[in-house]
């Protein structure tokens, strides 16, 4: 048995209460069926033939992020980036291990969940904050921030059908960003909308960076997590192949890309 | 600023059901939108609208009063108002656990999104499925006003009949959504079995006009027993006899749905 590289040996100078996520020892075993719905008749007749393809998504993973802190998380198709975020939201129970989490998460993962075509901006916005657990009075009280924000003009109020994809991302991030969270999970779909409204998504980040806000962000653009982040997670068939510094967790990862 | 911060710490876990239930509690909002959004959505593109809430059993009343009044005059007078309400208490019960499978089955994608108790979805559709059941009241007590059904303080018992239906409508929905979560083959069977279990459930017809081996068959339905109890006050104007028999029915169904359902839960988003 091959040990793990561990994802973190010491918590660089973490006290126990300064704690955002703590992750110790977290695995993720996928049991992928050859057909995810398979009917009665076939798992009957297939009993005793093999059913799932096991795959180990994250290998005992243990991390300590700091308060405020912000982690990029680096690495190639199917490395187990979007599996770790999942964990943090709470979103897929682990197969072993223990998660601790000290505020609130707000997953920006896919910003579209929840969204139904048929209600209009301002109630797919209601709906979907309850989804974050927020009430629908707080909604309402936040409703014209999120409709300035978005910037839709009057399709605020016309079912989703309607709208261009740009207009629905647009909602959507207006909305994720009304949320008042301690950890922010961001997956990479961030890079989309116009360049006026990419600079105003970058000013709302930097705002919450400000306010001390955790962020922990999955991006195939290394640029710019080597500018905004804290440190670097590389993961690797669900394994860290390095964490630490930006600069030097990048370096070695263009290296890999390079002589793979 | 010091506000309490949540914590959540995965060793310290409780019992799978127990932690949907708090999980709900926190989540009140989340029911309150789905209804919500249930109820906006169900008519959202139809020019009746909410009508049709009412014109679905009433299409089947005026069918059926065509075809049934005279063969079952004897048993059940005023045969119409016979039917109504046991449409009403069938329909509240086919449609709502289908569309619970229906779109418990189909949440696998937004469960890998966002984290949310998934019991959520069924009980704010049960609840979006009393209120249609409502609303389906008021055409009905047009029926039995037209019919000189005598109506009396019998009517009391109804919002308790109601609830206790809803609870088992509740129960039976987790479980089959939970087979349909496993096994795509649970829904279309499910939608041929609905038909077949009305037809054993004195819904169309008064049980009375059954041999009495298959009447006492009867008594191992549960469906039986709501529909009577719901049918009781509004048709014959008197209080449900089975309200202890509903009572075990909805809490032993309840409980069974519940733990299968919260088990396979949190399996929904390994499903891919």
């Amino acid at each position: 048995m091959t040990l793990p590289i561990a994802f973190e040996e010491t918590p660089v100078s973490i006290r126990e209460g300064e704690a955002a996520l703590r992750l110790e020892g977290i695995s993720v075993r996928y049991r992928i069926r050859s057909d995810p719905h398979m009917s009665l008749k076939e798992s009957v007749l297939r009993r005793h033939g093999r059913r799932f393809v096991e795959h180990l998504a994250l290998d005992r993973a243990t991390l300590t992020i700091a308060r405020g802190q912000t982690l990029g998380v680096i690495g190639r198709n199917g490395s187990g980036k979007t599996t770790l975020l999942n964990v943090m939201a709470r979103v897929l129970q682990p197969t072993s291990g223990r998660l601790r989490i000290r505020g609130t998460v707000a997953p920006l993962i896919d910003l579209l969940a929840g969204f139904h075509p048929d209600l209009t901006g301002r109630e797919n916005a209601i709906l979907r904050g309850a989804f974050l657990g927020i009430r629908r009075r707080v909604m309402l009280e936040r409703m014209d921030r999120i409709a300035g924000f978005a910037a839709i003009g009057n399709f605020f109020d016309a079912p989703l059908r309607t709208y261009s994809a740009g207009m629905i991302v647009r909602l959507a991030f207006a909305v994720a960003t009304s949320v008042d969270a301690d950890i922010l999970l961001i997956d990479e779909a961030l890079g989309v909308g116009d360049a006026e409204f990419q600079a105003r998504c970058a000013a709302r980040i930097d705002e919450f960076h400000a306010r001390g806000v955790t962020f922990v962000v999955v991006s195939h653009d290394v640029q710019r997590l080597v500018s905004m982040c804290d440190r670097i997670l590389w993961l690797e068939g669900g394994r860290a192949r390095a964490i630490g510094t930006p600069r030097d967790v990048v370096a070695q990862y263009a290296a890999s890309l390079r002589h793979p | 600023m010091t506000v309490a911060v949540s914590e959540y710490d995965s060793a310290a876990r409780r019992n799978r059901g127990l932690e949907e239930i708090l999980d709900l509690r926190d989540n009140l909002a989340l029911i309150g939108a789905l209804i919500d959004r249930n109820l906006k959505v169900r008519y959202k593109r139809s020019a009746l609208g909410f009508l049709w809430t009412m014109v679905n059993p009433a299409v089947m009343l005026v069918a059926l009063s065509l075809a049934f009044t005279r063969a079952f005059s004897q048993y059940a007078p005023a045969y119409p108002a016979y039917v109504f309400p046991g449409l009403l208490l069938w329909n509240f019960f086919a449609q709502t656990t289908t569309m619970i499978g229906e779109e418990v089955a189909a949440s696998g994608e937004l469960s890998r999104r966002v984290r949310f108790p998934k019991s959520a979805i069924a009980i704010a559709m049960v609840v979006s499925g009393v209120i249609n059941l409502m609303l389906g009241i008021l055409p009905l007590l047009a029926v039995l006003a037209i019919a000189h059904r005598p109506l009396g303080p019998a009517l009391l018992s109804l919002p308790l009949t109601i609830a206790l239906a809803s609870v088992f409508v509740l129960g039976a929905s987790l479980i089959v959504a939970t087979g349909a979560l496993y096994y795509g083959d649970v829904m279309p069977a499910w939608s041929m079995v609905l038909p077949a279990a009305m037809l054993m459930t004195p819904v169309v017809y008064p049980a009375a006009i059954l041999p009495q081996r298959v009447q006492s068959l009867m008594r191992f339905n549960p469906m039986t027993y709501f529909v009577d109890g719901f049918r009781a006050p509004l048709y014959s104007n008197r209080f449900p006899e089975g309200l202890v028999m509903m009572l075990g029915i909805a809490a032993v169904t309840v409980v069974i749905g519940w733990i299968v359902f919260t088990r396979a839960a949190d399996d929904i988003a390994y499903r891919v």
